[in-house]
């Protein structure tokens, strides 16, 4: 067994909290929520190292004596621009926050502007690339739900059976999605135990 | 070996006479009983009287063993004259002819007898007139033998030489035995009275009696001087005592005399080298100063039936091959029959350095070790057959390949992609930009409202209700900068009507740009209150590190997982927060979100620790399929999402005059577009195809 003692951390750890969850112990409570600041930390602390990454893999494209990227120079310099300026105005300041909503939410507004043009030329030529039942399938889905959604059809209340209708369609999508959170609650559920266990060591254990 | 047994010829195995198969290899031995018949006669022993010079001595009895040495010598069989024979007959013949004029000089009295021993014995003057006659015409062996059938000098005994087969028999030995000549020698009845050396003994056997008593050659020096006066070579002192090795034949060896012993006989020194002088070995004693040729003593033996005849020395070019029986042959190890020319070069060489030096017949190791011998040149081509030189080809084809990028076929656009595209935005932004900016109101709000925003207004008016004290209401802004437009449009009513109620809100997030946005919405949404104070009203504890461990640190002890505010001052001691201990001590909780995941991870980790509290979730459409599960599993107490939630929780509300209306044309004209785009798209593709079908068809 490789690692006994990362493997015993993990696994002493986890039941910890777990049975700090289930179990109406007092003295798990204050245990449990120090073993989660601790996460915490760490996760702040790779939020950190992913952001030095960033900027490695930047700078790299930047100096690089083959296929030198300039784009790279505009993000850096915008990077340290909003550093400095987060660091010297602060979080809170008006002027820095116009640095999230004066610049950041217009281009990515824009984009998702672009993304919905898109989407809507791909559709025009969607059975020229796919053909076969499962574009018609797709085509045919896609029009119903937007037209559920735009509620064109819930202009009047006087249909009969208007309201069967669109609570069933509406239903199809929450069945498949709640397919799919059961899948994603399992999935979790098991890796879970996997670490508890110690049948899987994402630690490198 | 007695006179009356019979030799046989190809073993040389004594035999019976009244015998006619011989007991040893069972062959007929009719023809050996003929040639011992055979006798030679005396006249060709006339080289070998001439060696003596005095034949008188000789015993003339027919009946002597001289005579019967003969006859026992007949078996010899016919070979070759050696050279050195040759010589010898030569020489006897000048010697007698000498001789003879000498005589007639001198006179009759001064006859040369037959030398002492240890001396050479002057054969040549060892003759009777009738061998001088006969030696002055020398006659071949062949032609002598072919006239009388037997052997008549000791050189035809010699040439009938030849090693006696034990049992391979050869059609041509039984030729020549019959052409044999006369076996028994007249050179040895001439020989046979020379008295043999005192101390020679045959092993195991006795001399004869007539031999006993003679006295050696007299006049020893006379000897000398008469071998001297011959002009011939003086050999050195000492010369042939050194005893010429002779091999007996192999029908010798097998008699009681013992098998591979060596009679030794002296020779003139000039017969042999010097070198062959050098390495004769020392006698074996037998006939060790002999006065007589050791053929002579032998054949003696022969006669008196003690000694097997022997064969006179040979060289060894000379020697022929014996001839071994059948029997023999099979029981022989390989070795013994392997070339003996390896063995005759061995023996032959003296080695020259290293520790064996000087000695013979040693392997030559000094040969071996320094034998060196250039490497023959290899070829380094590799040789490849023109089949594995096309797998070769294949197999580097398909390397190749793997590195080369698939060929990408281009596809057939029916209109230039470009060209499209820009039509498409041309078209939806002229569209939007049109019915946002006229103003038109050509579409109608929803009349049928889903129930999850029904619960979801009823839920929020529960919250606007409190008032004594006034709600606080924790307010999570977890959606990202591009879908601001949407969320902000369908929350900035809820979040106003709170503000308008004295609630109290407290923003956080999980995304790192929530807590701008977040404060954004709060102050767009308080545009125009009256009596509002955002700092009394709203707290902003910013941005929470960790995701998913963050909302569980945050559910249980908030006052660690949020501190500060977002300007870094510290926020629980204010009295927004005042009696917050957990999330609990909130009056509800109000999730702006685009992604499901979030609403997921705030439902997992909070949503437990609300203690009842209402969870209401504000979503953009493309989330809602992901959140409505929970709201059907009671974990989410409403959501309202994207416009056409709005919609209906302002027509509940009774606003009429929300931002929602003003986009509400503009949004259901951008969806029936899409629609459009999408059926106008399947509709030419349609066609297309069938174009195409009707022109393969028509082709067809």
């Amino acid at each position: 067994m490789r690692a006994p003692v990362s493997t015993a951390i993990a696994i002493a750890a986890g039941l910890v909290v777990l049975l700090g969850y289930f179990l109406p112990v007092p003295e798990l409570t204050p245990v449990r929520s120090a073993m989660i600041d601790w996460a915490v930390i760490v996760a702040g602390s790779a939020g950190l190292i992913a952001i030095i990454h960033l900027i490695k893999v930047h700078w790299k494209k930047l100096t690089s004596s083959q296929n030198q990227d300039y784009y790279s120079l505009i993000t850096l310099i915008a990077f340290f621009l909003t550093l400095a300026a987060g660091l010297l105005l602060g979080p809170g300041d008006n002027r820095f926050q116009k640095v999230v909503t004066s610049i950041q939410v217009p281009i990515e507004a824009s984009l998702m502007g672009v993304l919905a043009i898109s989407l809507t030329f791909s559709s025009i030529r969607l059975f020229q690339r796919r053909k076969g039942w499962m574009a018609l399938t797709f085509a045919i889905s896609a029009v119903v739900f937007l037209i559920l959604t735009s509620g064109i059809l819930s202009v009047s209340d006087q249909v009969p059976f208007l309201k069967e209708i669109l609570s069933a369609l509406n239903a199809l999508p929450i069945a498949g999605a709640r397919g799919i959170l059961l899948g994603i609650a399992l999935g979790s559920l098991t890796t879970g135990l996997r670490i508890l266990l110690a049948a899987d060591r994402p630690y490198s254990g | 070996m007695t006179m009356n047994e019979v030799i046989c010829p190809y073993c040389g195995t004594p035999n019976r006479p009244e015998d006619d198969r011989c007991k040893s290899c069972h062959r007929p031995l009719d023809s050996s009983r003929d040639r011992k018949s055979r006798t030679p006669e005396r006249e060709d022993l006339d080289w070998l009287a001439g060696f003596r010079g005095d034949t008188s001595d000789l015993p003339q009895n027919p009946d002597s063993p001289a005579e019967s040495g003969d006859q026992e010598s007949g078996q010899l069989e016919e070979a070759e004259i050696p050279e050195w024979l040759e010589r010898i007959r030569r020489r006897s013949m000048e010697d007698r002819m000498r001789h003879e004029m000498q005589t007639r000089r001198l006179g009759p009295d001064t006859s040369s007898h037959l030398p002492a021993s240890g001396e050479e014995s002057d054969v040549s003057k060892d003759k009777s007139p009738e061998e001088e006659a006969s030696a002055q015409t020398p006659q071949e062996p062949e032609q002598t033998e072919q006239d009388t059938g037997e052997p008549e000098t000791f050189a035809d005994l010699t040439a009938l030489e030849e090693p006696y087969s034990l049992g391979l028999e050869e059609p041509q030995l039984a030729e020549k035995e019959s052409s044999e000549t006369e076996d028994a020698t007249d050179w040895l009845e001439q020989i046979l009275p020379e008295k043999p050396d005192a101390d020679f003994e045959f092993p195991g056997r006795e001399l004869p009696t007539e031999f006993a008593d003679e006295e050696p050659a007299a006049d020893e020096e006379s000897e000398k001087d008469t071998w001297k006066g011959t002009e011939l070579e003086t050999f050195p002192e000492g010369a042939g005592q050194g005893d010429f090795k002779t091999e007996l034949p192999d029908w010798f060896e097998e008699s009681e005399v013992g098998s591979g012993e060596e009679l030794f006989m002296e020779i003139p020194g000039d017969i042999l080298p010097e070198s062959e002088q050098a390495e004769e070995a020392e006698p074996s004693g037998e006939l060790a100063g002999s006065p007589i040729p050791a053929e002579m003593t032998e054949s003696e033996a022969e006669i008196s039936g003690e000694v097997e005849p022997s064969l006179p020395p040979k060289k060894e070019s000379e020697l022929e091959e014996a001839h071994i029986p059948g029997w023999l042959e099979a029981i022989r190890p390989i070795e013994s029959v392997a070339p003996e020319r390896f063995a005759a070069d061995a023996d032959n060489q003296t080695e020259t350095q290293g520790p064996l030096a000087g000695f013979q017949g040693v392997i030559p190791a000094g040969e071996l070790v320094s034998r060196t011998t250039k490497s023959p040149d290899q070829s380094l081509k590799l040789q490849v057959s023109e089949k594995q030189s096309v797998y070769a080809g294949l197999l580097e084809n398909l390397i190749a390949d793997e590195g080369r990028p698939a060929e990408h076929k281009p596809e057939k656009a029916a209109a230039p992609s470009a060209v499209l595209r820009f039509l498409v935005g041309l078209i939806l932004i002229g569209l939007l930009a049109f019915l946002l900016v006229n103003g038109t109101q050509f579409s109608q709000l929803p009349r049928l409202y889903p129930l999850e925003t029904v619960t979801f207004y009823d839920s929020f008016q529960q919250l606007r209700q409190l008032q004594q004290p006034p709600a606080r209401v924790l307010v999570a802004a977890d959606y990202e900068p591009a879908l601001t437009g949407e969320i902000q449009t369908i929350a900035s009513l809820p979040i106003r009507q709170l503000l308008e109620t004295g609630s109290l809100l407290v923003l956080v997030s999980t995304v790192p740009g929530g807590p701008a946005l977040g404060q954004q919405l709060v102050e767009n949404a308080a545009n125009g209150l009256e009596n509002f104070q955002l700092e009394d009203q709203v707290i902003n504890l910013g941005y929470l590190v960790g995701g998913s461990a963050s909302l569980a640190s945050l559910a249980v002890q908030p006052s660690t997982a949020a501190p500060a505010r977002l300007d870094g001052t510290y926020a629980w001691d204010s009295p927004i927060l005042a009696g917050i201990q957990s999330v609990a001590d909130f009056d509800g909780l109000v999730l702006l979100t685009d992604n499901p995941e979030t609403a997921r991870a705030w439902v997992e980790q909070v949503q437990l620790h609300l203690g009842g509290r209402p969870l209401l979730v504000i979503s953009s459409a493309q989330a809602a399929p992901m959140i409505l599960p929970y709201y059907q599993s009671n974990q989410i107490q409403g959501v309202m999402a994207g416009l056409s939630g709005s919609a209906v929780y302002e027509q509940l509300a009774g606003n009429g005059s929300s931002p929602t209306r003003a986009y509400w044309d503009a949004y259901q004209a951008g969806i029936l577009v899409v629609i459009a785009a999408i059926l106008i798209g399947g509709l030419i593709s349609a066609v297309q195809a069938a174009l195409q079908r009707r022109t393969s068809r028509k082709r067809n």
